[in-house]
């Protein structure tokens, strides 16, 4: 079982990083490694396959998904989107529980979680891994999404445990019989029929599903950011002082001396406070204090205050 | 570029004084402020050239950017119809912070303005502010010139007249119009 576990390890990481490597760069040079070494092996191995496969999908694949008939050509494709679907929904960890305490036994699952005592664990950390990273790229799920999808599962447990089941029961009969021929080839029919079912819900939450956990963020407000959008946008401030044409810098926007809303820069607000102190736009005479609690509110504007006040005097 | 006679500091010192002084400290000072309203000057400039106020036209006198001459055009239906009317604008160095003196070159029956020229407008003086223009000041006296203000009068005698007997003033002005201002 070792060997064959192990087997299925290398088997599944092929796939995954001739599917995937284009796509992008990997960082577990380990990985790499033993993929490359593995590539072999994956040859002969699909080439079984691939008969057997094509027989599944007469058989049996006419209730599945269309999506998901395409993956089953590939046999291994399967196993990724074992580990992926078990990390999606809560529905599939949930049945995966119930599968481990009802159909199967413990060893039924390859997913780390489940088979801790599992022998092929570093190869599969790094599926995960690997897997991790294909979700990120499609944009669907990360780690903490699926932390959230198990814990909701946890509660709701008892309830989808029965719906699941006979859900479950269903593709047994239509593509547990099919997938356990592929699976064959790795001896490991436990497996296979395990991944039959999984593909039932083969899926990350979609926003309207009832039973995706009210605790997830919308990625897609996420992603947008309209807040930093609007921040950025062009207010209404003069581009230069209206007094001397000199450009208005960035303090300069910022300072708004008068409650009328007539923007100037510092040197020409300056230049007035020392005559008669009037604001140009309204005619009434500045706050005197209001250029000091401007510098106390503004704890980061004090230096370039001073700085622009003393090279003030420098000019004169 | 020479600047205006308004405030002696910022007059260009004697050369003598430079003599052996290397300090470029004070030059930099005078050019720097000098600049800053002679920036805001040419913008102005630039800025008549592109839109005009209605009858009025003003441009430097000469290559002195602080001295300009303008002109306004009798509006039409007022006692100064027809009449073309020369004013002296002088920019002070601290322009905008003060305001622009003007004078009127062409005599003219006006309660606003006096014997020599001077007008009594408001925003000439108290009332100033940096960000009015001298596109916005044309406008000022052309508007004084449709509607005068008696109440703040620069000859009391012609207000006093203008209140009193406006066709009698009307009659003054338009001659004094067709005899000066044509």
């Amino acid at each position: 079982m070792i060997s064959d576990s192990i087997t299925n390890a290398s088997a599944t990481a092929a796939p995954t990083s001739r599917d995937y490597g284009t796509k992008k760069k990997r960082n577990h040079k380990s990985a790499k490694m033993k993929q490359n070494k593995l590539g072999l092996r994956r040859e002969q191995w699909l080439s079984q396959v691939t008969n057997k496969a094509c027989k599944e999908e007469k058989s049996g694949n006419s209730s599945e998904k269309p999506d998901l008939r395409v993956e089953n050509l590939d046999g291994v494709r399967r196993e990724d989107h074992h580990h992926e679907s078990f990390m999606q929904s809560p529905s599939n960890s949930s049945m995966g529980g119930t599968d481990l305490s009802t159909n199967f036994s413990g060893k039924s699952s390859r997913s780390s979680s489940s088979s801790s005592g599992f022998c092929s664990g570093n190869v599969t950390e790094e599926e995960n891994l690997d897997d991790d990273d294909d979700d990120d790229d499609d944009g669907c799920v990360d780690d903490w999404e699926a932390v959230a999808d198990a814990l909701a599962a946890e509660e709701e447990e008892e309830k989808e445990n029965r719906r699941l089941r006979e859900s479950v029961k269903e593709d047994e009969s239509v593509g547990g019989s099919s997938a356990s021929n592929v699976c064959d080839s790795i001896s490991s029919d436990v497996v296979c029929v395990n991944d039959a079912k999984q593909k039932s819900s083969n899926r990350a939450w979609r926003p309207d599903d009832d039973l995706r956990p009210q605790g997830l963020p919308n990625l897609g407000k996420q992603l947008s950011f309209p807040e930093l959008d609007k921040r950025f946008s062009s207010v209404a401030i003069p581009s230069s002082c209206p007094i001397c044409y000199e450009d208005l810098d960035l303090t300069d926007s910022s300072f708004l001396p008068c409650p009328c809303g007539f923007r100037l820069c510092l040197f020409c607000h300056k230049t007035i406070c020392d005559g008669d102190g009037r604001c140009p736009g309204c005619r009434k005479p500045y706050e005197r204090d209001s250029m000091k609690a401007e510098t106390s509110s503004q704890g980061g504007g004090l230096t370039i205050r001073l700085a622009r006040s003393s090279s003030m005097f420098c000019r004169f | 570029m020479m600047t205006p006679g308004g405030s002696g500091r910022f007059k260009p010192l004697p050369t003598a004084m430079y003599a052996g002084y290397s300090g470029t400290a004070s030059s930099w000072v005078a050019k720097t402020s000098v600049s800053a309203s002679g920036k805001r000057i040419q913008r102005e400039m630039a800025e008549l050239n592109v839109d005009p106020p209605l009858d009025c036209s003003a441009g430097p006198k000469g290559d002195n950017l602080y001295h300009w001459i303008a002109t306004i055009i009798g509006p039409l239906g007022t006692a100064y119809e027809g009449g073309i009317f020369f004013l002296d604008i002088v920019f002070p160095s601290d322009y905008p912070f003060k305001p622009p003196k003007l004078l009127f070159k062409t005599r003219i029956y006006h309660c606003n303005v006096d014997t020599a020229g001077n007008l009594s407008v408001d925003i000439l003086r108290d009332s100033w502010s940096p960000a009015l223009t001298i596109t916005k000041v044309l406008q000022a006296i052309r508007s004084i010139f449709l509607k005068p203000e008696p109440y703040n009068p620069a000859l009391p005698m012609i207000a006093r007249l203008y209140l009193s007997d406006r066709e009698k003033h009307d009659e003054v002005a338009k001659e004094w119009t067709l005899r000066f201002a044509k």
